[in-house]
């Protein structure tokens, strides 16, 4: 795997070389999604979570990872799919991006796969849960297709509230 | 360690060596015959000097040589620390810490200041041609010498430089062993100096160490295989004690030391040396450089603070399971685990006090801004620091530092008087500034107020007015005072390279705001001003009070807790139908239900009402009800904006017992909230209602 450092980097090299990169993909409601498993930092059950309040409801809180305190948000919730449950089988994925450390609540995850970036082809405006500016491209499975996110960028929309509003 | 590494050690040290000249001379211009002082900072020069030659730093060497040597000659009584002669060395601390600046920048050899150097050696001269002995070293040998005439420890740290390359310090700590064959030729030539008079063994060794010193340099890389046995037997000594206590015994004298100071052990030293010093001097010297101290990186200690936070975390996870246990069966077990408690906490404790440092370190730097401020106008003023075993976060000194020494210029530059204006106004000669240092429920307070001419309203108003801010003569004066925090507000008749040039209060004010804190300002015409500054404690642990809030627990922090209330319905009053108050202590508080704001969805209650916890903040109290006390304990504050945001109400949070995470309520917020009447009230804290 080359260029780990920036995700630009990494599907730059990778476009020139027709690199595989391997992604983990999960279920959200009808859409298979798939995200750079560099940005995984680890897969756990979801519990003892701190609600914030007046915090919009798909910010289900804080845990604490290890030390670290870090919020958990349920696409589920955000993206209007899905059931929301929530028991020791709601499958939360610890996210390591560029600059926090994120929990997401999916459906389901599903594999990891190995994509080359001639497999990412260009998502034509369609309809999914995600916007589509955060979508990197569409990607054929076995059993159908698979949405490649661009999950920095996704996560850190203002919509997510996950930040502190600009001031001004 | 990289000779990176040894340059970084060594500008920490200059700094703090610097520190000590600057401290001990002020100590030295109110009592002049403080000898502790003066020797202090004759040893903290000379450390200097010989860390310097060690980098092969010469001109930085030969600088403070001539520093070092005025300083003997007051040390043996040959002259007299005037005024001027303090001023004189005042200025050359200030162009040595130039020198270490420019040095730690990367420059190869910056220049003192040749004026300045001029000034020195002109000052040695005169002290010399005073009551020179016939032992004193002549200028003429300065100047043919440079560092190297009667500087014994000299040589030693250039080879410990070469050495070095090898990690081989021992070699150098225990001297009898010879190692280089050209050092065996040093030894036994110093050996027999014992005879030899001071002047000419200093001259003798000083065309020795020349030599010593460029071979020293040539051999660098190549260390001798004796220089690794020696090595083996001296390991304990870290790289910076030997650098520091090794000129120590000799510094006393090192015209009588000679060459040999450094090759012998204290002891030997003693018994060579004239009786001149008195020896009863040295164990306490000795103290004092091998202090024992050591630097670590402001990370590792927060990481240390990380996981110390996890070990009790996980301790108190395991006391929640063994609290189901069956106390008779597994005796030995809850006993093992009071013990993991109580060490736990001890650790913890530990670990935490490391960040914290007396603010007498912050206030150190004050009384040279004060001296050479007061001299500079003309002004005579009196620095009174107080509270100085108040401790705070290092963090919070180094960010300090700037706005505090801004705010005591501007007390002497715009507060305090002419002599003679503070005579004719009734005043002693000699103004005051007074710093204290105190903690205040969670804050910490300092403050900084002079008995000068005050602010005059009237000016500011004026001066606002032609700012082109729009003002009201029935300003409280709170607000009127406020505006100096204004951007490009200054009342100074004339502008002066110190103060007035209206680019300081503003900035003085942005700088603490982003510590969290806040500074304001009191002033009565013709009394003085007073400068207060209200930081937050942002350490890494505090004590908090942990309530319950519906489902949730949040932490009060403990500092900001008065006192807590069972309520009954009698206590509440109701104020325009919505507000509520409660009656305590002939004061009405706001009431704010806590459940409401935190959690608006919950249904009310029966025994809502029924606990309240009274907190302060800013002086000014708001009761909180809460739905259970819960207990204290000590709490970890963590982040939320690290992998968050930032949330209205909350200061932070916490790790509990149970691995479940926290919010730590921000009293203040709640206080404002009272005050805006948001929520409830339209009655602050501190209005009194006439019953």
């Amino acid at each position: 795997m080359t260029g780990k450092n920036s995700e630009a980097g990494a599907a730059q090299v990778a476009a020139a070389a027709g690199a595989e990169r391997e992604f983990l993909t999960f279920r959200l409601g009808e859409e298979e999604y798939a995200i750079d498993i560099l940005k995984v930092q680890e897969i756990r059950g979801y519990g003892g979570v701190t609600r914030i309040a007046r915090a919009p409801s798909f910010i289900k809180g804080v845990i604490n990872l290890r030390g670290t305190i870090i919020p958990i948000v349920d696409l589920r919730d955000r993206f209007g799919v899905g059931e929301l449950t929530y028991d020791e089988f709601t499958i939360v994925i610890v996210l390591n991006l560029s600059d926090r450390v994120v929990g997401i609540v999916v459906d389901s995850v599903s594999d990891v796969m190995r994509l080359t970036e001639d497999h990412i082809r260009p998502a034509p405006d369609f309809s999914t849960a995600v916007d589509t500016r955060y979508i990197e491209g569409l990607a054929d499975m076995d059993d159908g297709m698979v949405i490649v996110l661009e999950i920095n960028g996704m996560m850190s929309d203002p919509g997510m509230e996950l930040q502190n509003a600009e001031l001004g | 360690m990289s000779d990176n590494d040894f340059r970084a050690v060594f500008f920490e040290e200059a700094a703090e060596h610097l520190q000590t000249i600057e401290d001990e001379l002020l100590t030295l211009d109110a009592d002049p015959g403080d000898s502790e002082a003066l020797n202090s900072v004759f040893r903290a020069a000379h450390s200097i000097k010989g860390s310097a030659g060690m980098f092969g730093f010469t001109t930085l060497a030969e600088f403070t040589h001539h520093l070092e040597t005025l300083l003997d000659l007051v040390r043996k009584g040959q002259a007299v620390l005037d005024d001027d002669r303090v001023e004189l060395t005042l200025q050359a601390v200030d162009e040595i810490r130039a020198i270490v600046d420019r040095l730690r920048d990367g420059e190869e050899s910056p220049p003192a200041d040749t004026d300045l150097t001029r000034a020195l050696v002109a000052a040695v001269a005169t002290a010399q041609r005073g009551e020179a002995a016939p032992g004193d070293s002549a200028v003429g040998d300065d100047e043919g010498f440079g560092l190297f005439d009667d500087e014994p420890g000299q040589p030693a740290q250039e080879d410990r430089e070469f050495g070095g390359d090898d990690d081989s310090f021992g070699l150098f700590s225990d001297d009898e062993v010879a190692a280089d064959p050209d050092e065996d030729d040093g030894f036994g030539f110093f050996d027999q100096e014992e005879a030899l008079s001071g002047s000419v063994a200093s001259a003798a060794c000083a065309s020795w160490f020349d030599e010593m010193f460029t071979e020293g340099e040539d051999h660098g890389p190549a260390p001798s295989s004796g220089e690794q046995n020696t090595a083996s037997g001296d390991t304990e000594n870290s790289p910076g004690e030997a650098r520091e206590t090794t000129p120590a015994p000799r510094s006393d004298d090192p015209e009588t030391d000679g060459g040999f100071g450094w090759l012998n052990r204290p002891e030997a030293g003693a018994e060579a040396e004239t009786p001149a010093p008195a020896p009863p001097s040295r164990p306490a010297r000795r103290n004092n450089d091998g202090g024992g101290s050591l630097r670590v990186s402001l990370e590792k200690v927060d990481e240390l603070v990380n996981q110390i936070s996890e070990l009790v975390i996980t301790r108190a996870m395991l006391q929640e399971t063994a609290d189901q246990l069956d106390p008779a069966a597994n005796e030995r077990h809850l006993a093992t685990l009071e013990v993991l408690e109580r060490n736990t906490r001890e650790l913890q404790e530990s670990v935490l006090s490391i960040r914290l440092l007396p603010v007498s370190s912050l206030y150190s730097r004050f009384p040279r801004v004060v001296r050479d401020l007061s001299r500079k106008m003309g002004k005579q003023v009196e620095l009174i620091q107080l509270g100085e075993q108040t401790e705070l976060d290092k963090s919070l000194i180094e960010k300090l530092a700037d706005p505090l020494t801004h705010l005591v210029r501007n007390s002497i530059d715009h507060g305090i008087e002419m002599p003679e204006q503070r005579l004719a106004a009734g005043k002693p000669e000699k103004g005051q500034v007074i710093m204290t240092a105190e903690h205040e429920g969670g804050n910490i307070v300092i403050a900084i107020s002079d008995d000068g001419a005050g602010m005059d309203r009237n000016r500011i108003l004026a001066k606002a007015r032609s700012n082109g801010i729009e003002v009201s003569d029935d300003w409280s004066d709170d607000a009127v005072f406020g505006l100096i925090f204004e951007p490009g507000f200054s009342t100074a008749a004339e502008v002066t390279d110190i103060s007035g040039r209206g680019v300081g209060m503003d900035v003085v004010r942005r700088n603490i705001r982003e510590l969290g804190g806040t500074v304001d300002v009191d002033s009565r015409l013709g009394d003085g001003s007073r400068f207060t500054v209200r930081l937050p404690l942002t350490l890494a642990i505090t004590d908090g009070m942990v309530v319950r809030v519906g489902a949730e627990r949040y932490v009060l922090p403990l500092a900001t807790v008065v006192e807590s209330l069972q309520l009954t319905p009698d206590d509440i009053h109701e104020v325009q139908g919505k507000a509520r108050v409660i009656h305590r202590h002939g004061d009405y508080l706001s009431l704010l239900d806590l459940a409401a704001i935190l959690d608006p969805a919950r249904p009310r209650q029966e025994g809502d009402d029924n606990l309240a916890v009274v907190v302060e903040s800013e002086g000014r109290q708001v009761a909180l009800l809460v739905d259970e006390l819960v207990g204290q304990q000590q709490i970890v504050i963590k982040n939320l904006e690290s992998n968050y945001r930032r949330v209205e109400g909350f200061s932070g949070a916490t790790v509990m017992g149970d691995g479940t995470v926290a919010f730590i309520l921000d009293v203040s917020h709640f206080v404002a909230r009272s005050d805006s009447g948001r929520d409830a009230p339209v009655i602050t804290p501190n209005n009194r209602i006439p019953d």
